[in-house]
């Protein structure tokens, strides 16, 4: 069976809706800007918001992905026994009480949505977002669900920021992901959603297949990644494999890239091992920031884009190499005939997840 | 470890120390399977108190994501194998069934699974094995067999 992925909805500092953001990342135009007062003791850092002026409510960014859904899909489609709404976040409200403030956003769509059933929540780091897009091809090529809406969101919260400058993960500029120079990450906030159905006629715009995808642990820390890159590895191996695709026919990869020394060191380790060094290869975390259970979710709309514009998006901040893995990150606009494209996301707890997405 | 990862642990290691299917299953081959209805909510709390009356907490911050729990089991056990942490309403007997069939067409041979809600003063914690054979074999595993396990609670306080 078939399962195809489209129409993506987004919102983020790179803007309101895919046209938008796909016109700021061909312009190399990122979102990300410094931010007076954001850590602990009032460093500045650098943050991907959606808006400058005002925070952003958690359940508003869902609410507003779904309704521009319903918009574009109709209610019938988002209610329907035979749709599956599919979350992905780390931390969900970090506005309210911490107990139970994710299942409060499930509580909030089920009924304002009039969901068939209350939505499959995925809280799995960093990973997440793609885990969830695979959890929904899975359903759906099981027979278990015909369609599934997958929502990615997470917001810049104090929550987050202090969290990540208490690791020294947090860089005060814009990241610079595989750079010699990098300095950490930038958080950044978005809301994603995309479609997956079985039923290629449902799209209303670009549609790409979703061919494979698996998950792979490290199993060597729970904050820092393998020096191998095994899960890494282990992962888009087992995703090439159950794909029958070779690395020959990638053009391209979104890799995680965060900006971090031993994040980018790892990949490009597990990239090389792959065979996959020669890949035109990005991260989006220059134009987005690390959106968390956000991030493989809208960096897999951005795949989307990627292939239906043929285009591969430049690596921002990146111009010296900084990894032992050589790798071929792109470093201009360029139009490109892709094939196949390959997302891969890790986080915490030593997840790595992957996902393949092929021509139509 | 935070109070979740500890319960996490100890149940995972009575599972590996008294089921040798676990242990001598392939390294990618033993998936994970957790979920529960609060996430970290305990420890979020206390990394708030951290910053709140001292200075963040970059011990407590770390596990305030559900998923390490996976990540320890992992590296306890050397599995480099599938894994998730869903948040659920209730306990649902039908999600571990489902997603280890999802795992089972991707390599895995045995699941471990958990329910591990949190909350102060009352612990709901269950872990349970089964081998995705079991999946399809002529008396496969139920959401009822599931559901009598769970309810079968050894002590309430």
């Amino acid at each position: 069976m078939e399962v195809f992925i489209g129409d993506p909805i987004m919102f983020s500092s790179m803007g309101e809706g895919a046209e938008e953001t796909w016109k700021n990342l061909s312009a190399s135009v990122s979102g990300i800007k410094k931010f007076e007062n954001a850590g602990f003791g009032g460093e500045a850092f650098s943050l991907g918001k959606i808006s400058t002026d005002f925070p952003v409510k958690f359940n508003d960014l869902v609410s507003l992905c779904l309704e521009n859904l319903v918009q574009e899909k109709g209610k019938e489609f988002l209610s329907s026994p035979k749709t599956k709404v599919i979350l992905s976040t780390t931390k969900g409200d970090m506005e309210g009480p911490l107990k139970g403030n994710i299942l409060a956003t499930g509580k909030y769509v089920n009924e304002k949505f009039s969901l068939a059933s209350f939505p499959y929540i995925l809280c799995h780091g960093c990973a997440s977002g793609v885990m969830a897009i695979n959890a929904a091809s899975d359903l759906i090529r099981n027979k278990v669900i015909k369609n599934a809406v997958v929502i990615g969101a997470d917001l810049v919260s104090d929550f987050v920021v202090y969290g990540f400058q208490s690791l020294f993960a947090l860089s005060g500029e814009i990241c610079k992901p595989f750079d010699a120079n990098r300095n950490g990450i930038n958080l950044g906030e978005a809301g994603c959603a995309l479609v997956l159905s079985s039923e290629p006629s449902l799209f209303n715009g670009f549609k790409a297949k979703h061919l494979a995808g698996t998950t792979s642990n490290d199993a060597n820390h729970i904050s820092g990644p393998s020096r191998t890159g095994e899960g890494l590895f282990r992962s888009v191996k087992k995703t090439m494999a159950l794909a029958k695709k070779e690395p020959v026919t990638l053009s391209y990869i979104s890799a995680h890239g965060t900006g971090t020394t031993y994040n980018d060191e790892m990949e490009s380790i597990a990239f090389n091992r792959l065979g996959m060094e020669e890949v035109p290869v990005n991260s989006l975390k220059g134009y987005f920031g690390h959106t968390l259970g956000a991030a493989g979710v809208i960096e897999t709309a951005v795949c989307l884009q990627s292939l239906q514009h043929n285009a591969l998006i430049p690596s921002y901040g990146f111009s010296v190499p900084g990894t032992s893995g050589k790798l071929n990150l792109i470093k201009k606009f360029t139009k490109v005939q892709h094939q196949f494209v390959l997302k891969t996301v890790s986080g915490f707890g030593g997840t790595n997840a992957s996902l393949l997405l092929g021509p139509c | 470890m935070d109070v979740l990862a500890k319960w996490g642990f100890l149940g995972s290691e009575l599972l590996t120390q008294s089921l040798p299917v676990l242990t001598s299953a392939g390294e990618e081959e033993v998936g994970l399977i957790f979920a529960n209805k609060h996430s970290t909510a305990m420890t979020d709390e206390l990394f708030q108190d951290s910053y709140k009356t001292a200075i963040p907490s970059p011990a407590l911050f770390v596990y305030t994501l559900p998923n390490i729990i996976n990540g320890e089991i992992s590296i306890r056990n050397k599995w480099y194998g599938e894994s998730v942490f869903s948040i659920l309403p209730n306990f649902d007997p039908e999600y571990y069934i489902r997603t280890a069939e999802i795992m089972a067409s991707k390599g895995t041979t045995q699941l471990l699974a958990g329910w591990l809600e949190i909350e102060p003063g009352h612990e709901d914690i269950f872990m349970f094995a089964f081998s995705a054979e079991q999946l399809t074999s002529k008396n496969p595993i139920s959401k009822e067999h599931i559901l009598n396990l769970y309810s079968a609670t050894l002590w309430k306080h």
